[in-house]
């Protein structure tokens, strides 16, 4: 029996999804930074729809991260040594969240510095709470991957207990 | 009633490029959007792509590692 197909699954789906929430919120409602904002200041329409441009690439590879990880899901679906557990699987999802948070944190914001949480700041303490917030995610999933341990190591219907 | 509907369709279908909506693509054939091009493809687009990419590959290789059975009993 395994969990690592579920919880490579649930990985790139947080990551995908995580990836979204960070495009959503930041990219495009709040318009706090753009994928190139710090080299390429989004102060012209020129300029901002050259970041709309690498935004738009950013998510569609968040789009296949996710689309990547509902296939590796399915097919973890299909074995019947992949242990199925809803707590694993969750974890799995915030594991994936935090790193994506804390890989792209530290390279985009920190390292290579191509945008920041709140650009018009540069690095600021909103960088530092991004990343802490994946570590947290971090943390948290893998304390419930870790409770997940003890869900049952069962699959098939017929060896799952009576309904209550 | 179907063939008309469905020729219908097909008719505007092939009208759509030809439709003035489509001429106001910005990416395509104004000025801003021969700036725009500009900006993306010029002599940083491939350093810009590899470090756009660069999270994505490290959480599939992540993602990899963790997927391959383990060799521990």
């Amino acid at each position: 029996m395994t969990r690592r197909p579920l919880i490579a699954a649930g990985i790139l789906m947080g990551a995908g999804l995580g990836g979204f929430v960070d495009g959503i919120v930041f990219h495009q409602l709040l318009q706090l930074h753009g994928m190139l904002s710090a080299i390429i200041p989004p102060d012209t329409l020129v300029h901002a729809k050259i970041n709309m441009v690498w935004d738009g690439l950013f998510h569609a590879f968040t789009w296949l991260m996710t689309s990547l990880g509902l296939a590796m899901l399915w097919s973890a679906g299909a074995r019947e040594d992949v242990i199925w557990s809803g707590r694993t699987f969750s974890g799995s999802l915030l594991l994936g969240w935090g790193l994506f948070n804390v890989i792209e944190g530290i390279i985009d914001h920190y390292i290579l510095g191509i945008h920041h949480v709140v650009e018009r700041l540069g690095l600021s303490p909103f960088d530092h709470a991004f990343v802490g917030f994946g570590v947290l995610l971090i943390v948290a999933g893998s304390n419930l991957i870790r409770r997940g341990l003890d869900d049952p190591h069962r699959r098939r219907r017929g060896d799952l207990p009576p309904r209550r | 009633v179907t063939m008309r509907a469905a020729s219908c369709c097909v008719g505007v279908l092939l009208l759509i490029p030809l439709l003035s909506p489509a001429w106001a693509c910005t990416l395509c054939h104004t000025d801003t959007a021969k700036q725009v091009r500009a900006g993306i493809f010029n002599v940083d687009f491939a350093q810009n792509l590899a470090v756009s990419l660069l999270p994505f590959v490290l959480m599939l290789a992540i993602a990899a590692l963790i997927h391959q059975p383990s060799n521990r009993p």
